[in-house]
């Protein structure tokens, strides 16, 4: 996680920070089911599915918006 | 017992492609290398890792979430990293120096190399239909656009028209414009009398829309002018045979082939000849 945070601070283009965000929320899905496992608690999950469903949102908008903008 | 072992390693690997992402995205040379480094190992990653999570817990409910995370992740994932690579090279964001092929940057490069030389030259024909077909290749925002090819076309018109119509009938056909294309196609095959070229783009236009029979008579009309031309029977045999069509037509062309068995290639012979069994047997069978 923090490797991707040094990428998102680094740069140096704004697609770069996109995927960087992307990975980081990958990431936090992960991290979110190994917490439901540890706490043992099923109803975490629920929160990694909308998680990832708002990422591929998330992704995809940043791309309409990078596709759209000028320089 | 056994499936705390396989789940421990199935979320020990999926943590371990997830680290190689990140340190993919730390350290690949450029944005391009990064996307596919991530997208592809965070995928695998979060897969394993929610596999092995629902064989832990073993239940229904843990392994339907499970399962729902990553269909949606194989869905989505891809079309995410696809979308934003897209926008990414619009936006000419540089590859690494180290990048060797960029096709659409060579193929503009050579748009622009063989519209230098058709200025250069303006009665050379070869090279402006060159042209033409590069910059139908190309997409609109590195300078391909449908007027412009025709502009070139136009000028073609003027120095040779067989060829110009033929250019032309091509683009049309690309515009998805099917009268008009057919028009200056069959103005092609009537001005040069059915040449090789002519009538190939001609016969190539209707069988990509799906009209076999068409094209059948296109290449018989061609075939009264040049019997001594073999690729138009052997056209025919191919087209009958990829769409079912005109049995006794394609018999007959074989026929021709082996007829002339003296002066055909011996390729084209034996292609002949296996096709005819094949045509002869389906005639018999309905």
């Amino acid at each position: 996680m923090l490797l991707v945070i040094i990428r998102f601070l680094k740069g140096p283009t704004l697609p770069d920070r996109v995927t960087a965000f992307d990975l980081f929320t990958t990431l936090v899905i992960a991290s979110i089911a190994i917490f439901s496992l540890t706490w043992e608690n099923v109803n975490f999950l629920d929160v990694a599915v909308v998680l990832s469903l708002i990422a591929f949102l998330g992704a995809l908008s940043f791309a309409y918006y990078i596709f759209k903008r000028k320089d | 017992m056994l499936i705390d072992i396989i789940s421990t390693i199935l979320i020990t690997t999926g943590s371990l492609f997830m680290l190689i992402a990140s340190i993919g995205i730390l350290k690949l040379p450029d944005f391009y290398t990064r996307m596919s480094a991530i997208t592809k190992a965070s995928t695998l990653g979060l897969g394993l890792v929610l596999l092995g999570i629902s064989l832990l817990f073993d239940q229904i409910g843990v392994f339907a979430k499970a399962f729902i995370i990553i269909s949606f992740l194989m869905l989505t994932n891809p079309i995410g990293a696809h979308a934003i690579a897209r926008a990414a090279y619009k936006q000419k964001i540089k590859l690494s120096g180290k990048t060797i092929i960029d096709e659409l940057l060579s193929l503009a490069q050579k748009a622009s190399k063989q519209e230098t030389a058709w200025l250069r030259n303006k009665t050379n024909v070869e090279i402006a239909e060159e042209l033409v077909y590069t910059i139908i290749r190309l997409p609109a925002s590195h300078g391909g656009s449908y007027s412009k090819a025709l502009e070139i076309a136009h000028e073609i018109l003027k120095i040779d028209p067989a060829t110009g119509y033929r250019v032309a009938g091509v683009i049309y056909s690309k515009m998805g414009r099917f009268e008009k294309a057919e028009k200056h196609l069959e103005q092609a095959c009537e001005l040069c009398k059915y040449s090789h070229k002519a009538t190939f783009a001609l016969v190539n236009f209707y069988v990509e829309n799906n009209l076999p029979n068409r094209a059948l008579n296109v290449i018989e009309a061609a075939m009264k002018i040049h019997p001594e031309n073999f690729d138009f029977p052997i056209k025919a045999i191919h087209i009958a045979f990829d769409f079912e069509v005109s049995n006794k037509f394609a018999i007959w062309c074989c026929n021709k082939i082996i007829e002339q068995s003296h002066v055909t290639p011996t390729e084209y012979l034996l292609q002949a000849s296996s096709f005819k069994r094949y045509f002869v047997e389906r005639s018999m069978g309905k």
